[in-house]
């Protein structure tokens, strides 16, 4: 424990300014990462890089292998062929320290349901080697940023927000230097939402590097840096406007009436989607005089067409629309 | 929607309906009507009421005070909770038959819905996988199937989409719509307010009451706030640290065309990114002294509406007609 407490107590960069000077190297990479499960290649060659004191994002769907790459790259299972780096640590051989200088929440499971907030935070203030009165500051620390100071009993019988919170109090009270985040924000409400992006910019204010995956694609747009993986493959990095460059056409938004009838033909013809009583389609897939003339077929009268700009959702969508034509093509 | 839809029959109500429990009151004075074609949200933040008014909509729980009135039958009444709450050792295919029966359906009549209801969710092909080696997304579409399965006329859904990922959530989505199209009413609880802009209705709920956002109403919420947008070339990582040490909660929020502040005037939030911007690593330095050139008015979303209406909420200041 003496030990650990030592690496921890290792001096950090504080200043936001001059961070990159000072700790060369990006916070995460990785390079041709392959992982085979017994029936599934679940990442294929994956590389990536993430820079220091950034927000970075991983996105895809389920399954599309962003969990196995985080775990690869925490040491937490190893590679097949291909290297990881963090913090310019070997996550395999130097395992002990990247877990000492990151911190995980994983999507479920990160706290002991049977505890308390404040038994949890000691549980985990402990394994990172934090103890006595040092401890006791930063979970009153931890406790103060997250407002956890009010609820009482066991974690499992408090409200899916706090619960989340608590987790990443938990990660946070060793001060690591890398935050790595699965879905943090599943679950919670959209002022919850406003709240936690607002407080990773505090973090990333000490040079702090998050890792984040998440489903909610506005949240995407605020990262700096993105990853799209699709089938085990790190499909494309860069940043929220170039995402939606590549992938996104316009976006046709169709009033009609009977708007029922429109919809569940559009919907067939072209994957529509409902928003009240309007139709939206991928301008990629009709033009407005494909629509017109799929209407008056079905003896539906248009009454607008309005095309709008790509949501990064629209992006996502088109982009992995591709992967299944793909794979089963 | 045509006038003629004004008239639609309705379908429940909810009349001054409370629900305690122990000594939280979980939902107090709430009045809904839900007619025939609805498509309404339910929003509000963690712990308003929300799965508890659908809860009494559906008729699962009874309410401590105030009337439930429903001009149809349970069994026309389709309900999927926010939790999978299926059997995990009965196949997909056993789930839907189990839910069936319990609601009467004959087999022949089961037979032909199951396959219908099936191929509407995608499950076709999963009809004898285990419900508990499911992905999120299949689970959820399950929970939907076994909700339409006797057909209903209303569909009252938690959280339809919560923990899928968004390819699912586009397809769910499009199954709620098409039993919408249908004919089902639709209620549904969500916390993405995004999902809300696809209802024909909305309904926010905060500490427990219910307020409609009407058209007219959110007009009346948004009166005298705007929001305003600062243009300038400060990169997006500097921004957001001045942001997070401003400390200005939810007013102030970094969207993707830039910072956006809400205020009530010009004034107001010139002020606001006023304390953003000395936040800033080199300072104002890139910004005009006086910032309204840089700032530009634009639409209030429902976010930011709701994040007014927590604001009035949490100060009391907000008198609520």
């Amino acid at each position: 424990m003496r030990t650990v407490s030592r690496i921890l107590r290792k001096p950090r960069a504080l200043s936001p300014r001059g961070v990159d000077q000072r700790l060369d190297g990006p916070a995460m990479s990785a390079t041709g990462l392959e992982k085979h499960f017994a029936r599934k290649h679940a990442v294929k060659n994956a590389t990536f890089s993430v820079s220091r004191g950034c927000v970075f994002g991983f996105l895809g769907p389920n399954g599309a292998g962003k969990t196995t790459v985080l775990r690869l790259v925490l040491g937490l299972l190893r590679p097949d062929a291909g290297e990881a780096h963090v913090l310019g640590l070997d996550p395999v051989r130097q395992a002990r320290q990247v877990r000492l200088r990151t911190g995980y929440v994983s999507q479920l499971h990160s706290l002991y349901g049977d505890l308390t907030i404040d038994e949890n935070l000691r549980f985990f203030g402990r394994l990172y080697g934090l103890a006595g009165s040092e401890l006791g500051g930063r979970i009153a620390e931890q406790k103060e940023r997250f407002r956890l100071g009010e609820h009482r009993g066991p974690a499992a019988a408090l409200g899916t927000g706090i619960q989340r919170r608590t987790a990443l109090a938990c990660a946070l009270l060793h001060q690591p230097e890398l935050l790595i985040l699965d879905e943090p924000t599943s679950g919670m409400d959209s002022l919850g939402r406003r709240d936690f992006w607002t407080f990773l910019g505090g973090l990333t204010a000490d040079g702090t590097t998050i890792v984040i995956t998440t489903h909610h694609l506005e949240e995407a747009e605020g990262c700096d840096d993105l990853a799209l993986m699709l089938g085990g493959e790190v499909r494309f990095q860069g940043g929220p406007a170039e995402l939606k460059a590549r992938y996104a056409g316009s976006v046709l938004a169709v009033s009609c009436d009977p708007w029922e009838v429109g919809f569940v033909a559009l919907r067939e013809a072209y994957g529509a989607s409902l928003f009240g009583t309007r139709s939206h389609i991928d301008g990629l897939a009709a033009t407005p005089a494909d629509v017109e003339a799929l209407l008056a077929g079905k003896g539906v009268r248009l009454l607008g067409v309005e095309e709008r700009p790509p949501s990064m959702e629209d992006a996502f969508l088109r982009a992995t629309a591709g992967e299944q034509t793909m794979s089963s093509g | 929607m045509s006038a003629e839809a004004c008239v639609a029959a309705t379908l429940a109500s909810l009349r001054g309906v409370g629900v305690r429990f122990g000594r939280k009151e979980a939902l107090q004075g709430v009045d809904l009507d839900v007619e025939d074609g609805a498509f309404i949200a339910v929003i509000g933040p963690d712990g308003a009421g929300k799965s508890t008014l659908l809860r009494v909509l559906a008729g699962l729980r009874r309410p401590s005070e105030g009337d439930v009135l429903r001009a149809l039958p349970k069994a026309e009444v389709g309900f999927s909770g926010a939790e999978f709450d299926l059997y995990g050792d009965l196949t997909v295919a056993e789930n839907l038959r189990f839910f069936a029966s319990v609601r009467g359906l004959r087999n022949d009549e089961f037979r032909r819905a199951s396959a219908r209801i099936l191929g509407m969710v995608g499950l076709t092909e999963a009809a004898d996988r285990l419900a508990a080696n499911l992905s999120g997304g299949m689970k959820k579409k399950l929970g939907l199937a076994a909700a339409l399965i006797y057909e209903p006329r209303l569909l009252i859904l938690d959280e339809p989409t919560i923990g899928v990922d968004p390819t699912s959530r586009r397809e769910l989505w499009g199954i709620i719509a098409e039993a919408h199209a249908d004919g089902a009413a639709v209620v549904f609880a969500t916390t993405y307010l995004d999902e809300a802009e696809r209802a024909l209705r909305v309904v926010l709920l905060s500490a427990g009451r219910a307020t409609e956002l009407s058209p007219e109403r959110m007009a009346s919420m948004a009166q005298g706030w705007h929001a305003w947008n600062l243009r300038g070339d400060t990169g997006r990582s500097d921004l957001r640290v001045a942001l997070a040490r401003a400390g200005l909660g939810p007013r102030a929020y970094l969207r993707q065309e830039g910072l956006t502040l809400l205020g009530r005037d010009e004034a107001e939030a010139e002020r606001l990114a006023g304390l953003v911007l000395s936040q800033l690593p080199d300072g104002r330095r890139g910004f005009p002294e006086t910032l309204s050139s840089r700032l530009e008015a634009v639409m209030l979303n429902l976010d930011d509406l709701f994040v007014l209406a927590q604001v009035a909420s949490d100060s009391r200041e907000g008198d609520v007609s």
